[in-house]
């Protein structure tokens, strides 16, 4: 039985875990998402500890998509915390973020995201993102070594 | 060498003369005769007294008196050297006889003792007699001898005696003759010797570089030296009983009248006096006026002795001018200024020097420079002089350090020194000028205060724009924060919204009616209605805030691409034109592309229905501006609401017909102002609308 890596989606809002999970069915994404709402349970969750210590019920994740405006610590705090760790150098992180904002965006690609999508008002446009998403990062793109087992 | 030659010739005549004499036949009658011939005799020699010379003179006389029985004569002359005679003249004796008597003490034989007697001797009977002193003429055989001093002027010359062979003695009118012979002979010597001793004079005075002439009682020149003719030029024969001031044409310190005067109270004058030469030049000379007075200690006439100091007086005036030129430089002198010595004395100082240490020149000259030095400086002060003695050069004193001088009242004030090394025949001297620099240090200190006060006003002003600034910057993060809430807090919500409705449309559409459908519609369009206008207003503030570089633009490559990115500005839905060549504009691509686009989805948007929009883009230049028109056949704008269309959320049509937020042409204004340019636009409702953007104009694309 091969392992399913899940998608460790970091959003607060309730709405758009929601519209994310819907775009996902339309789009025919079938990963497991495991869902944080604060910044610190991102850390948590990847870093292995507290409640998340148990990696069969958390694995870690092939892919973050990370909010940029959390409660706790924010989504650039949470990315700088990832690059700084040696083990997750070269885990996907997408930031999904509501807003473009010019600084936000500089500094998000300073601290090593591999993209910036910022998320659409249409629910129709949404599921056109994740099906794009899909096909680049599951079907056109070679991830990294742990990252293989997508389907 | 020659008087002994005249010795010896006057001793042959005479023995010859003796003998032819002796036998003349008139010889019996010698008185009358004798008186006859002593006339004669006389006369001539009056005659070769003027001129004659004296031995010559004494041997006529002898050939003479030979007639009346003379044999033989002696004339001895005093030795300088005093208290004895020398034989210079004899007749009747050989020249070995006359060798025995060669010389002559004082006191010794006949003539030695008349000599020391001055008084004549006379003779008789010589042959009888016992006395030593006739020893001599006794063994020449002379029986009668008469021997006379040779005395004028209160001097002795020497003696003059006559002896005879042939009487006893001489009868008393021929020692009368021959004492007046001796007189006669006495004055022509002392003529003579006169004479040479006035030659010898006039020769020193002629080998002297000094004019010397001498004038009469008359003022009439006697004497003209060789020093005159060489400096006046004219001979002494050309001015010989001329007037010398006249000729001269003297030009004294004082009127004439009162020269004289002084010169004859005084016997001496001296003066500096301007003369004129033969050949017209001018000299200064130094005249001195001595009076020259004969043997009777009467006025006899003036010795005048004149110096040429016509140079010596140049080079004085030139000294003079000089000095005096220095002096007024020093007492002219803004600062003060003194001089003083390697030893430190103050040898000259200015009024500026009084002034500003309030000792007056008296007090200060003799004294040494540290008189105005403050006391605790004087120690190390004549070390620091001398050094500067020993490599003097021009510099200012105190290498930079502030300097302090000491009044007289023992205040003391700031102050500059130059020095000024001087070689003079004195020695090296210094020549210091001292300025007072109270004036300048108060303006220093009032100006570094000035300085300090501008400093503290600026630090102020500074501290002031930095709260300022930091209270806008507050402000700003402030607006920042609310564009980042505007943006992500409040899109959130409406993304819900907007989502969630179509969600429901698309899940559960066939369960709703046709109503209900319809209202979910238009909630989807309202929430991306707000969405576009919360984004604009974003856009907005953005382009209002950013700071921006700004570089050349290729126009015609920027329009082609954004037309190439929109499907709606291409046919079918759009005809664009663009009329080149484009002008390059200096600006910012982004916002030269959201202006462009904002343009151009006005334009395809503001037509009536049914109607294609065209458009035609042409740029223009004005000066270093370049103007982008875009022209559309578009419902146009009403004039009067030209300048509205770019104020934010303004419309000038129905929202229903045409759909937009009222910020595009806002965000165009504002774009086009950060780069520096402007915009504008010119209507007519109906006959479309020619938008313009002017920027600068773009060196290079």
């Amino acid at each position: 039985m091969m392992t399913v890596h899940p998608i460790l989606h970091v959003e607060d809002r309730e709405e758009d875990v929601f519209l994310l999970k819907y775009a996902f069915s339309r789009a025919e994404i079938k990963n497991p998402v495991q869902v944080v709402t604060d910044g610190q349970m991102a850390i948590d969750y990847l870093a292995g500890t507290g409640k998340f210590a148990d990696r069969k019920t958390f694995p870690l994740p092939c892919m973050v998509l990370l909010d940029l405006k959390l409660p706790l610590k924010m989504g650039l705090e949470v990315l700088e915390w990832i690059r700084q760790q040696p083990s997750l150098k070269s885990l996907i992180v997408i930031v999904l973020s509501s807003s473009i904002f010019e600084g936000d965006i500089q500094r998000a690609y300073q601290l090593g995201v591999n993209a910036f999508l910022v998320k659409p008002s249409d629910a129709n446009a949404m599921a056109d993102m994740c099906k794009a998403l899909k096909h680049f990062w599951f079907t056109y793109n070679q991830p990294p070594v742990e990252c293989r087992e997508f389907h | 060498m020659g008087t002994r030659s005249q010795i010896e010739r006057s001793g042959r005549n005479t023995a010859s003369l003796g003998r032819k004499r002796s036998v003349r036949p008139k010889a019996r009658r010698p008185s009358e005769t004798g008186v006859q011939r002593l006339q004669v005799l006389s006369d001539a020699a009056r005659n070769l007294l003027a001129t004659g010379n004296p031995l010559e003179l004494l041997e006529r006389i002898y050939e003479g008196l030979s007639v009346v029985g003379i044999d033989f004569y002696f004339h001895f002359a005093v030795e300088s050297r005093g208290n004895c005679m020398k034989l210079r003249a004899s007749g009747g004796i050989s020249d070995d006889e006359a060798q025995k008597i060669i010389t002559l003490e004082f006191g010794q034989a006949v003539c030695g003792t008349v000599a020391r007697d001055l008084q004549a001797v006379v003779l008789a009977d010589v042959q009888r007699s016992d006395e030593p002193m006739t020893q001599f003429i006794r063994g020449l055989g002379i029986r009668a001898y008469a021997c006379h001093p040779l005395l004028a002027s209160g001097r002795l010359f020497g003696t003059l005696s006559f002896g005879t062979r042939r009487h006893n003695a001489f009868s008393p009118e021929l020692i009368d003759t021959t004492r007046a012979l001796a007189d006669m002979f006495a004055a022509a010597i002392a003529r003579k010797e006169a004479e040479e001793a006035l030659a010898e004079r006039a020769r020193l005075l002629d080998q002297t570089k000094d004019a010397i002439l001498v004038r009469d009682m008359d003022a009439r020149i006697t004497f003209w030296n060789r020093g005159a003719e060489v400096l006046y030029g004219w001979t002494e024969k050309e001015t010989l009983g001329k007037v010398p001031y006249e000729l001269l044409r003297s030009e004294f310190p004082e009127p004439l009248d009162q020269v004289l005067a002084k010169f004859k109270r005084d016997n001496f004058w001296s003066g500096e006096v301007i003369q004129t030469t033969k050949d017209g030049r001018r000299i200064i000379v130094l005249a001195r006026w001595t009076i020259d007075r004969n043997s009777q200690g009467e006025p006899a006439g003036v010795i005048q002795s004149q110096t040429d100091i016509t140079e010596r007086k140049k080079v004085e005036q030139s000294l003079d001018e000089t000095a005096a030129r220095f002096r007024l430089v020093v007492e002219g002198a803004p600062n003060g200024m003194v001089m003083v010595d390697r030893r430190g004395i103050m040898t000259l100082v200015n009024a500026q020097m009084e002034r500003l240490f309030g000792y007056t020149s008296a007090e200060m000259i003799g004294q040494p420079i540290e008189m105005l030095v403050p006391e605790r400086y004087r120690k190390s002060h004549p070390g620091q002089r001398q050094s500067f003695f020993h490599s003097p050069e021009v510099r200012a004193m105190g290498h930079g350090r502030d300097l302090f001088a000491r009044r007289k009242d023992g205040s003391e004030f700031p102050v500059e020194v130059g020095l000024n090394p001087a070689e003079t025949p004195d020695g090296t001297v210094v020549l210091a000028a001292v300025i007072d620099i109270t004036q300048r240090k108060r303006m220093e200190a009032e100006l570094a205060k000035a300085h300090e006060e501008l400093a503290g006003h600026a630090r102020n002003l500074e501290a002031t724009v930095a709260e300022r600034t930091a209270h806008l910057e507050q402000t700003i993060a402030e607006l920042e924060g609310v564009s980042y809430s505007l943006s992500h807090d409040m899109r959130a919500p409406l993304r819900t919204i907007h989502s969630f409705a179509q969600i429901i449309l698309a899940e559960a559409g066939e369960k709703l009616g046709p109503v209900e459908s319809e209202l979910l519609k238009k909630m989807i369009s309202a929430a991306s209605r707000l969405d576009r206008l919360i984004q604009d207003v974003l856009i907005y503030s953005r382009v209002a805030r950013e700071s921006i570089q700004l570089k050349p633009l290729n126009v015609e490559q920027l329009l082609r691409q954004i037309i190439h990115e929109r499907p709606d500005f291409q046919p079918p839905k759009a005809e664009i034109e663009i009329q080149l060549p484009l002008e390059p504009v200096h600006g910012h691509e982004a916002y030269l592309t959201q202006c462009i686009t904002n343009l151009l989805d006005n334009a395809v948007k503001f037509v009536r229905s049914g109607t294609l929009p065209r458009i035609r883009i042409w740029s223009e230049q004005v000066g270093d501006l370049v103007r982008l028109w875009f022209e559309d056949n578009g419902i146009g704008i009403p004039k009067d609401a030209s300048e509205r269309v770019f104020g934010m959320f303004q419309r000038v049509h129905g929202e229903l017909v045409y759909p937009g937020t009222g910020i595009g042409l806002t965000i165009v204004r504002k774009a086009v102002e950060r780069m520096g340019g402007t915009v504008g636009v010119e209507s007519e409702p109906g006959r479309g609308s020619r938008f313009w953007l002017q920027l600068p104009r773009g060196t290079s694309a």
